[in-house]
């Protein structure tokens, strides 16, 4: 059992004036508190971290060093708040021009491998035969539903769907799987937010001294 | 309301109520464990037998994402920190080599709050056997600059020491220095580390919350990941694979009786809805 400590309380009563939103009223002064509290808390820890990496990394080997290429950099991020500027909003242009084709580069050159030939390799790869029931079962099921689900947004030539045909029955198998895979990550997502749901009470509990 | 049958009865009520039970009914099993047994999956068997594979005085890389917005969601934070400083160095007969950094601006605040404890306490040296970078900027850029040279990305680290004047820093240039890349977060990093770092051929794996199971285990199935603690569930599982049970455990019990009452929610609103029929009522259901 945890001792009382008043950041403890102050911890656990905040925690339940946010949970308050959902346990007694919307939008009420507790939970605005809290909200407001948080959010300036959170701003204001960011906004630090960045200015001391802004410092770190361009200004002061500027200032000490002489790394006079850093002006570039600084001079691109800074130009971004030229957005609210009528007359200058263009040069913002040039910042949000370098972000996007840098991260679009550094995006495509891993995206191929991680994302593409991986899991075209590991579908190519699956053995229906090999290993235990469990192994030819998930392997048969991952096959199939493969197979149907890319059927199923084939749209380069048309194919007329009846009712009672085959390419019916593709898509409706699809359309099933596709379901059960969206409950899978519904129910995944639950329980993690029924963790965070545990340890925020475990903060609760701890923090009035009950365990 | 007063036509409406038991069951239709039972969907018009206050939702404050439900919400006020599964509060309670997470709190119990903090009070009163109920000891369900837990199996242990594979994702985490290899999670742990991925790190256990290393030799005492390898680098790795550590995504320090373990931070005051995410302790609740990474339970099983503090056993792989006590794994990395205390266990691993008592079987292998030697310290790892662990550069951190934090992608996220909030990480510096996690490491000075609780991870950094877990090394002093353990004896580890500052600079010989751990260095922290702090946050560093750019995200997924940062993250693909890292694998190609780790100090041309950061001149200092979080203290303000330079990368020369740090002992370990000083035989790691690039990922094939590295032995292995650790990501404890709760965001998208281990996209960026699966396209940057395991191409490369770096064994990578991750700790990470459920809302983004869905996905690393995609990665996991494929190869790109050497191990997953995916959720709540598998950081109880590496407890016990450890032999420290601890926070994870504890919450397990409280995750079998809130998704009970879930589903008993699911089954009472279903129930609601036929109780009231297919009518519409004032364009409701």
């Amino acid at each position: 059992m945890m001792a009382i400590t008043f950041n403890g309380v102050l911890g656990a009563a905040l925690i339940m004036a946010m949970y308050s939103i959902v346990l007694y009223k919307e939008d009420s002064p507790i939970f605005r508190t809290a909200e407001h509290l948080f959010l300036g808390t959170a701003m204001a820890i960011v906004f630090l971290s960045v200015l001391k990496s802004i410092l770190q990394t361009s200004v002061i080997p500027l200032v000490t060093e002489g790394a006079v290429v850093n002006i570039i950099p600084l001079f691109l991020g800074l130009a971004l708040f030229l957005r609210f500027s009528e007359n200058y909003r263009w040069l913002s242009n040039w910042g949000v021009a370098v972000i996007v084709a840098v991260g679009m580069g550094i995006g495509i050159r891993g995206y191929a491998f991680t994302y593409l030939l991986s899991q075209l390799e590991s579908i190519v790869s699956v053995s229906l035969t090999a290993g235990g029931a469990m192994s030819i079962f998930n392997n048969s099921l991952m096959a199939i539903i493969t197979l149907t689900v890319v059927f199923y947004f084939l749209f380069t030539f048309l194919i007329k769907a009846e009712k009672g045909s085959t390419p019916e029955l593709l898509r409706a198998i699809a359309r099933i799987m596709m379901m059960v895979m969206l409950g899978g990550m519904f129910g995944v997502i639950t329980e993690g937010r029924f963790t965070l749901l545990a340890g925020n009470v475990k903060n609760i509990l701890a923090g009035l001294g009950i365990i | 309301m007063e036509n409406d049958s038991f069951l239709a009865r039972l969907g018009k009520l206050d939702i404050r109520i439900f919400f006020w039970i599964l509060l309670i009914l997470t709190a119990i099993p903090y009070v009163r464990p109920l000891g369900i047994p837990i199996s242990i999956s594979v994702q985490v068997k290899d999670f742990h037998k991925t790190l256990d594979e290393l030799e005492a005085g390898d680098v790795i890389i550590m995504e320090q994402g373990y931070t005051p917005t995410n302790y609740a969601m990474l339970p099983g934070g503090p056993a792989l920190f006590k794994y990395l400083t205390v266990i691993f160095p008592e079987e292998h007969g030697g310290r790892l080599k662990i550069v951190l950094k934090s992608s996220g601006e909030v990480g510096p605040v996690g490491w000075s709050e609780k991870v950094e404890d877990y090394f002093k306490e353990a004896g580890w040296e500052y600079g010989v056997d751990y260095v922290y970078l702090g946050y560093i900027p750019g995200q997924e850029t940062a993250i693909a600059n890292l694998a190609d040279g780790v100090n041309t990305i950061v001149a200092v680290d979080y203290y303000g020491n330079s990368m020369a004047d740090l002992e370990m820093m000083k035989d790691i240039n690039d990922y094939r220095d590295v032995s292995a890349v650790i990501s404890v977060d709760a965001s998208d990093y281990p996209d960026w580390y699966a396209k940057h770092w395991s191409s490369k051929g770096v064994p990578f794996v991750d700790m990470g919350p459920g809302p983004y199971y869905a996905r690393w285990n995609t990665l996991y199935t494929q190869g790109i990941l050497q191990g997953l603690i995916g959720t709540g569930r598998a950081a109880a599982e590496y407890e016990l694979l450890l032999g420290i049970p601890g926070e994870a455990v504890a919450s397990a019990d409280t995750l079998s009786a809130t998704h009970l009452f879930m589903i008993l929610a699911i089954i009472l609103g279903n129930l609601s809805v036929i109780g009231r029929g297919s009518k519409k009522i004032g364009g409701e259901i």
